[in-house]
């Protein structure tokens, strides 16, 4: 399948283009011209405490979530035309268990979950499945977050890829409107202490 | 002197902010009733209040204009006092096919749902952590945050971000003993809903209500009774909370 990436943290995006060709497909640069499957994300949003969150980071908050929006109404719009299609929206895990400091990631993340939702209820009588993946916390993100992670580590690029080769493997032809989090267990727990987003350089 | 509470989106008749207003007032809050436009309907709410003996005062403001709303909350501030309640409820609804989605739609539409809460919501907070004793502050999102709905990508997905900013600002300013919730409205007698395709005719609205248990939509006067209630001192310990207000309707009748 012809991937195209928009718009994901580096690390994951190296891991797709390693990951991607090995399983069959062919990841494609930016724009979504001749692609069959995007793979969509906000790039890394900085983090700091909602009431400070200053005019221009929500404003960058706000611009990443129309890119994204745009370049998969873009692909949904061609592959209704072509038939088949995959979409895949990359959130951080804040979009499902909130943490101070998160505010712009979690309100990104949120706002794609529900784009995904409702283009996998109004594209999938044409082929074109639609999935969030939870991109668990990886580097460049704090390393403590790992405290509040069961598995007790940060992601690594290769375990993201993996699970996004998968969305887009003929294996997943039948998950629409899903949520795959590859997030070690983040969202389930709690972990103790302060939020490594909400402290300060 | 009363409490002063601030209500966006509040002046249109049939609103789900009149109905909140209208009942924030009856708790005995002073009432900042905003709105972008609707100023006959803003100052003849506004009128109404006064003559029940509410201090009251509307206040033209675009939430998606965040130097509009800092001067709004100074006004509110100098004319009725410090705002202790905040309702962030002005949205607008729009449905267009995912695939053909005007960029003017997704601008609109986030600007003043999402932008918008951003700001009120912000600012509301800003506010009360200076003054250092607590506050209310309550978003209006929707049933969007539990289902999704067709043709209603960009309006569903500013609710679902409301969602995530409830969250955060509840973990954020608990310890200031600001509480933070969401009310999930589902179907009310509003006009942002008489645009809705599910209502365009009286079939249509018929197999609408069929999917509500309780087989009618809501008054904004239950949407009212469910932000006064988290404004109240029975809900001080409800914080982060998504309070569905829908009549069973995301729980689902096949």
């Amino acid at each position: 399948m012809l991937v195209a990436l928009h718009n994901l943290p580096a690390g994951l995006e190296r891991g797709l283009r390693e990951a991607l060709p090995a399983a069959g497909h062919e990841p494609l640069g930016e724009g979504t011209a001749g692609a069959e499957a995007l793979v969509a994300g906000v790039g890394e949003l900085g983090a700091a405490a909602a009431v400070e969150l200053g005019a221009e980071a929500w404003a960058e908050t706000v611009a990443a979530v129309r890119s994204a929006f745009f370049a998969a109404r873009d692909l949904a719009s061609q592959r209704l035309e072509a038939g088949g299609g995959r979409l895949v929206f990359v959130v951080d895990p804040s979009s499902q268990r909130v943490l101070e400091g998160g505010v712009a990631s979690a309100v990104a993340g949120a706002f794609l979950s529900t784009v995904a939702e409702v283009a996998a209820v109004e594209l999938a009588p044409q082929g074109v499945t639609a999935n969030v993946l939870v991109a668990g916390w990886s580097a460049p993100r704090p390393a403590a977050l790992a405290a509040g992670i069961p598995v007790g580590r940060l992601a690594a690029p290769a375990d993201l890829a993996a699970a996004c080769a998968f969305l887009l493997s003929p294996s997943a032809a039948y998950v629409n409107g899903a949520t795959l989090a590859v997030d070690g267990g983040y969202r389930i727990t709690k972990a103790a202490g302060a939020s490594p987003l909400a402290a300060r350089p | 002197m009363a409490r002063v509470a601030l209500v966006t989106g509040a002046a249109r008749e049939r609103g789900i902010g009149r109905g909140i207003a209208r009942r924030l007032a009856a708790d005995g809050y002073a009432l900042a009733i905003n709105d972008v436009a609707a100023a006959a309907e803003g100052e003849a709410l506004r009128s109404e209040l006064e003559a029940a003996g509410v201090r009251a005062g509307f206040y033209s403001a675009d939430v998606a204009d965040r130097a509009a709303v800092e001067a709004m909350f100074d006004a509110v501030e100098r004319e009725l006092g410090p705002v202790v309640a905040v309702c962030s409820n002005a949205g607008v609804g729009a449905w267009s096919p995912f695939a053909k989605t005007p960029e003017e739609l997704f601008d609109r539409v986030v600007a003043v749902n999402l932008s918008g809460a951003f700001n009120v919501g912000q600012v509301g907070a800003q506010r009360m952590l200076a003054r250092g004793e607590g506050g209310r502050i309550v978003f209006v999102s929707s049933v969007h945050v539990e289902m999704p709905f067709a043709e209603m990508a960009v309006y569903g997905a500013t609710k679902q971000a409301i969602r995530a900013l409830t969250e955060t600002l509840a973990i954020e300013l608990g310890g200031a003993g600001i509480t933070v919730n969401q009310v999930g409205p589902g179907w009310v007698k509003s006009k942002l809903n008489d645009a809705s395709p599910s209502l365009r005719t009286v079939a249509d609205e018929r197999a609408t209500m069929a999917k509500i248990p309780l087989g009618r939509p809501a008054e904004p006067a239950e949407i009212g009774a469910a932000v006064s209630y988290l404004c109240s001192a029975d809900a001080a310990y409800v914080n982060g909370a998504f309070l569905r207000v829908d009549g069973g309707f995301v729980v689902g009748k096949y």
